[in-house]
C-alpha cells in the first residue's frame, strides 16, 4: 500500500519534469550568464575572450534540436525532454553499475 | 556558470581535471554502501528535475541572466556521495550534448558545480540543520552557489589576468542567482517532504 503510494508520487514527480523540460525550456537562455558576462566586461587588454561554447559540434546546440530549428518552442521542447531523459537514464544506469557491484554481480531487490 | 574552452590555462584545468576525477571515484565507491536499490529511480528523476532546473535562465540584472546549479538539492536530499555523481552526470551529458561547458573544462566544471557546492551545501546543512531546518537548507543553499561562483572566478584568474572587478561583479551576481537558489531549493525540499518520498527513499534528511 504504501509501495504503491510512493511509486505513484514518484511518476507523478517525472511528470512534471517532463512537463517542466517542454515547456520552460523555452526559456533557456541565448542571452549570457553571470560568467559569460563577468569574462566580456572585464577582459584583459579589453579583446573579448572566446566565452562562446563549442556550438554545432553537439547534437542539440545551446539547448535548440536541429531538427526543428525553424520552430523554436518545438526545439527547445525536444531538446529539454531529450535531455531530462538522458539525464535518468545515466544516472539510472550507473546506479545500476553501482548497486550490482556491491551485490556481487546481480541486482537484488533491497530489504 | 559553464566554462568554455580556451578561457582556463592547462596549468589549470588538468590538475582540476585530476582532483574531479579523483573526486567522483571516490563518490562512487562511497555511494556503493549508501545507495538503496530502491533509491535510484528517485535519483534519476531528481536529477532530470535539477538538469531542468538548469536549463531556466532568469534575469538577474539588466542584460544579464543566470540559472539554479542544484548542487545544494541533491546534497541535501541525498548526501554528498550521490550528489556529487548525479551532479557530475549532469554536467558532463550538458557538454557532450549541448555544448554547455567546454571539453577541456568539463574538470574545471565538474569541480564548480558538483564537487564544491556538494560539500560545502552539505557541511553548512549539517552544521545548521538542528537549529531550524528551512533557514538552513537556505544557507547551505547560497553559501553552495557563493562559493561554486568564487572557485569559477579563481580559475579564471589564476589562467589570465582578470582583476578585482571582475571578481566583485562575479560575486555580486551569483549572490542574486544564490538567492534565488535558496529559495527555490527551500519550496522542493519542503514539497518533496510532504510528499512522503523523501523520507521514503533519501537518506540523508534528518527525519529519513
Amino acid at each position: 500500500m504504501r509501495k504503491a503510494g510512493h511509486t505513484k508520487a514518484l511518476w507523478l514527480v517525472a511528470g512534471l519534469v517532463v512537463i517542466l523540460a517542454g515547456v520552460v525550456s523555452y526559456f533557456a537562455g541565448s542571452r549570457p550568464d553571470a560568467l559569460e558576462y563577468g569574462v566580456s566586461k572585464y577582459a584583459p587588454g579589453g579583446q573579448r575572450p572566446v566565452t562562446d561554447q563549442q556550438g554545432a559540434n553537439v547534437p542539440l546546440p545551446e539547448g535548440a534540436a536541429p531538427v526543428a530549428e525553424h520552430r523554436p518552442f518545438a526545439s527547445n521542447a525536444i531538446s529539454g525532454i531529450a535531455g531530462a531523459a538522458v539525464t535518468f537514464a545515466v544516472i539510472a544506469a550507473v546506479g545500476f553499475l553501482i548497486t550490482r557491484r556491491r551485490n556481487g554481480g546481480e541486482a537484488k531487490p533491497h530489504g | 556558470m559553464h566554462l568554455p574552452d580556451k578561457l582556463l590555462s592547462p596549468e589549470v584545468w588538468i590538475p582540476l581535471a585530476g582532483v574531479s576525477a579523483a573526486t567522483v571515484g571516490i563518490c562512487a565507491h562511497r555511494a556503493k554502501a549508501r545507495l538503496a536499490d530502491r533509491s535510484i529511480p528517485l535519483v534519476g528523476v531528481m536529477g532530470a528535475f535539477v538538469f531542468v532546473l538548469q536549463m531556466i535562465n532568469f534575469p538577474i540584472a539588466a542584460g544579464v541572466s543566470d540559472h539554479i546549479i542544484g548542487a545544494a538539492l541533491l546534497a541535501i536530499i541525498f548526501g554528498p556521495s550521490i550528489a556529487v555523481l548525479g551532479m557530475s552526470a549532469i554536467v558532463v551529458i550538458q557538454a557532450l550534448l549541448f555544448g554547455d561547458g567546454g571539453i577541456t573544462a568539463l574538470g574545471a566544471n565538474v569541480c564548480d558545480m558538483a564537487v564544491i557546492p556538494v560539500f560545502a551545501a552539505w557541511a553548512v546543512y549539517g552544521a545548521l540543520r538542528r537549529f531550524q531546518h528551512e533557514a538552513a537548507v537556505a544557507i547551505a543553499t547560497f553559501a553552495a552557489v557563493a562559493l561554486g561562483a568564487a572557485a569559477v572566478s579563481a580559475w579564471v584568474m589564476l589562467s589570465q589576468p582578470y582583476g578585482a572587478r571582475f571578481f566583485a561583479t562575479m560575486m555580486l551576481m551569483h549572490a542574486v542567482s544564490g538567492g534565488v537558489e535558496a529559495f527555490v531549493t527551500v519550496a522542493v525540499i519542503g514539497a518533496l517532504k510532504r510528499s512522503g518520498l523523501v523520507r521514503t527513499f533519501a537518506l540523508g534528511m534528518p527525519d529519513a
